[in-house]
């Protein structure tokens, strides 16, 4: 009987990071080897307000290719949440494929 | 990523990220930083790893640095046992933030532990330590190979945000500090901000004052730490009783050097001794220690009475089952160096070991044949070791029984060298500038640049006049031989210098690091090369310009190191040109010019 699956959640605080380097960082997760192991992932990134266009250009870029059905209520919940933080903060939810 | 200038901030970020985690249902949660690159079996390594290890509940891992463009910086690891974590916490943010893992469970009711924007800056530093001090989870590193490539950014971070980072890792480790204070000393005290910086720079800018406060931490976390039953094992917790012991020694040792008073009046000291069961080894150590640390003008007195009685050397040599080149030592030794140096006072001590009763009866002939000499029969050499050089003059001349001396040396003139300039390391005589190969490591040595200091003839019974020139060198400029500063075949050094070299072991490495002559030497020089003791600056060497003496090495007894050797002589042929009274030709020895300090001619009169 397979076990059941582990939820790891990777956290990410970010502000003012190239495309290059959040390319890299993000890819390093998305592609990481599962073994044995039974585990699904999720990114989640917090980005402080960066004044870095392309910052925010590549995480929705991330957020939309790396997104599942079923993270529908999970966006909404990101989405109230989101309303509670200040207007420059912004969340995203990465889901690697596995 | 430049934190200092983010809006929200990184606290709250990291709290909002905590809370989508939980919502999510995570297990575990991974931190990361948005430049850092994760190795792709990180997350497989460490989960398994806590799945495995139900009872760990943070989890860290090593990093390697790296540059954009460039290869690797380097690797760090940090230490990855439990016991050592935990108490090592107390002394550096010994786990690297991006590379964490933790239990969901540990956020969640009834702790509700996140993240404290009051330690911002260090706020990971905080968390781990608020943890620690609780003492309900366990907190370990995975050794290497590393799980996230840190990149290492240049200019990036601000010299403001680094004093912020450093102000807020004070602030997080006084709070837990002043908490156990106020626990465990039935008269409690405030910490001074001085302390934890000393602390927390690895005894930066150390005083009395903050070296003994920080002595009284040390015993204090040690104790709140083992009184957690819980999180430790038998293991663990010795492990935390050894590091603490380590590092209440080196607090000791530090006391001593800045105060003048003697060791019974000093905090740490006294304290230390009563806990260290080798107590009297460290007793031993301390007090030439403690001759050390003299003022200068202390120093100058003692030169000053030195002088009339004139100077004296101790010479501390091992040995173990070859009589024959033991006699061919301590005969070349007496005719060539303790002859040869009238007006020094000489005194010689032999620490011999013998695996056969055969071998130990060539010892005994040949220790009636030099009475005068203290013939030591190895039980314990950590112990005779220290007494040796408790009880040696102020200079020490080590010896090994491979050495043969061949051309008279008149240690007066290298003596008061040594004397008139501290700053100097040691004076070698196995070395002169025609050494150039290097027989242990098969390589060629780069040479140092020589400065003459002065000329003086040196007589034997055999040969009259003998001239020789005093050189002096920067050991740092040169390799091989030449940059091997605890060298113990032929060198002569400062007792005072020997000593602190001798505790600087015992508290590195415990005596385990000096059990054998062998260790000795490379645990002494790895210190230096390591520059973990203060003697390491000294870089100054002395040596002759004309070789003295050779280290015939045709077999290995001292086999800790594996030793390279020549052609292979055996114990029972050299025994047995003990028995046949044999003796080297020092005239063969004497009209050759070798290369190298080891050889391997062995050439019978």
């Amino acid at each position: 009987m397979a076990s059941p699956t582990l939820k790891v959640a990777v956290i990410i605080p970010v502000y003012n990071v190239s495309e290059q380097f959040l390319q890299e960082a993000l890819d390093s997760i998305l592609s990481q080897d599962h073994g044995d192991l039974n585990f699904e992932t999720r990114i989640f990134v917090h980005d402080d307000g960066s004044s870095l266009p392309e910052t925010a250009a590549t995480l929705k870029h991330y957020q939309s290719n790396n997104s599942r059905y079923d993270d529908q209520p999970e966006m909404s919940y990101l989405t109230s949440i989101q309303t509670h933080i200040d207007s420059i903060s912004h969340l995203y939810s990465i889901t690697a494929s596995s | 990523m430049n934190i200092s200038s983010t809006n929200q901030g990184i606290v709250a970020g990291l709290n909002i990220l905590v809370e989508l985690a939980l919502e999510w249902g995570a297990n575990y949660v991974a931190r990361m930083d948005a430049d850092d690159i994760a190795a792709p079996d990180r997350l497989v390594r460490q989960i398994s790893h806590l799945e495995a290890h139900s009872d760990v509940s943070v989890l860290g891992g090593a990093v390697k640095m790296f540059k954009s463009g460039t290869t690797l910086v380097r690797p760090v690891e940090f230490p990855s046992s439990t016991g050592m974590v935990h108490f090592g916490l107390f002394y550096n943010c010994i786990l690297v933030h991006p590379t964490i893992v933790f239990r969901a469970s540990i956020l969640s009711h009834p702790r509700n532990l996140r993240y404290q924007d009051a330690f911002r800056y260090a706020e990971d530093y905080a968390m781990w330590l608020h943890l620690v001090e609780e003492g309900q989870f366990k907190i370990d590193n995975l050794p290497n190979p590393p799980v996230l490539r840190l990149r290492k950014h240049t200019g990036n971070e601000s010299k403001v945000h680094q004093d912020k980072q450093k102000a807020a890792s004070r602030l997080a480790l006084k709070t837990v500090l002043d908490r156990l204070i106020h626990i465990y000393d039935p008269e409690p005290w405030v910490v001074a901000t001085e302390t934890v910086d000393c602390i927390l720079t690895g005894y930066e800018h150390q005083t009395l004052e903050t070296i003994t406060e920080a002595f009284k931490i040390t015993e204090i976390v040690e104790k709140h730490l083992l009184q957690q039953v819980s999180v430790f094992s038998p293991e663990d917790k010795e492990k935390i009783t050894a590091e603490s012991m380590k590092q209440l020694g080196a607090l000791a040792s530090m006391e001593m050097r800045l105060s003048a008073q003697s060791p019974s009046s000093l905090f740490c000291w006294t304290r230390w001794l009563s806990r260290k069961p080798g107590m009297q080894l460290a007793s031993l150590l301390g007090q030439a220690s403690v001759a050390s640390s003299l003022t200068e003008t202390k120093q100058k007195a003692a030169s000053s009475s030195e002088a009339l009685s004139g100077p004296a050397v101790t010479v501390i040599c091992f040995t173990k089952d070859r009589a024959f080149q033991m006699q061919e030592y301590l005969r070349t030794l007496d005719d060539y160096v303790i002859k040869s140096s009238p007006g020094v006072k000489f005194d010689v001590y032999i620490i011999y070991k013998t695996s056969t009763p055969k071998f130990a009866a060539s010892y005994s002939s040949l220790a009636a044949r030099f009475p005068h000499f203290h013939w030591i029969s190895e039980s314990n050499f950590v112990q005779h070791l220290t007494d040796a050089v408790k009880d040696a003059a102020p200079y020490i001349l080590w010896g090994v029984d491979d050495v043969l001396y061949y051309n008279p040396t008149n240690l007066l003139p290298i003596l008061e060298s040594l004397q008139a300039d501290p700053s100097i390391l040691c004076a070698t005589l196995r070395l002169s500038p025609n050494v150039t190969y290097c027989h242990p490591s098969n390589g060629y040595s780069k040479l140092p640049t020589f400065t003459s200091l002065k000329s003086f003839e040196s007589s034997s019974d055999d040969i009259k006049g003998f001239q020789q020139e005093l050189l002096s060198f920067n050991r740092t400029e040169a390799t091989e031989d030449w940059n091997y500063p605890f060298e113990l075949c032929a060198t002569l050094m400062n007792k005072n210098l020997i000593s602190d070299v001798l505790l600087s072991i015992v508290n590195h490495n415990g005596t385990d690091g000096m059990s054998h002559p062998n260790k000795l030497e490379v645990t002494g020089s790895r210190l230096f090369t390591k520059q973990l003791i203060q003697q390491a600056s000294l870089t100054t060497c002395l040596c002759v310009k004309y070789p003295v003496l050779s280290v015939i090495t045709v077999n290995r007894v001292q086999d800790v190191c594996e030793n390279r050797i020549y052609n292979e002589i055996s114990l029972d042929e050299l025994e047995k040109h003990y028995d046949d009274k044999r003796e080297l030709d020092l005239a063969y020895y004497r009209s050759k010019t070798f290369d190298a300090v080891h050889i391997g001619d062995f050439v019978l009169k």
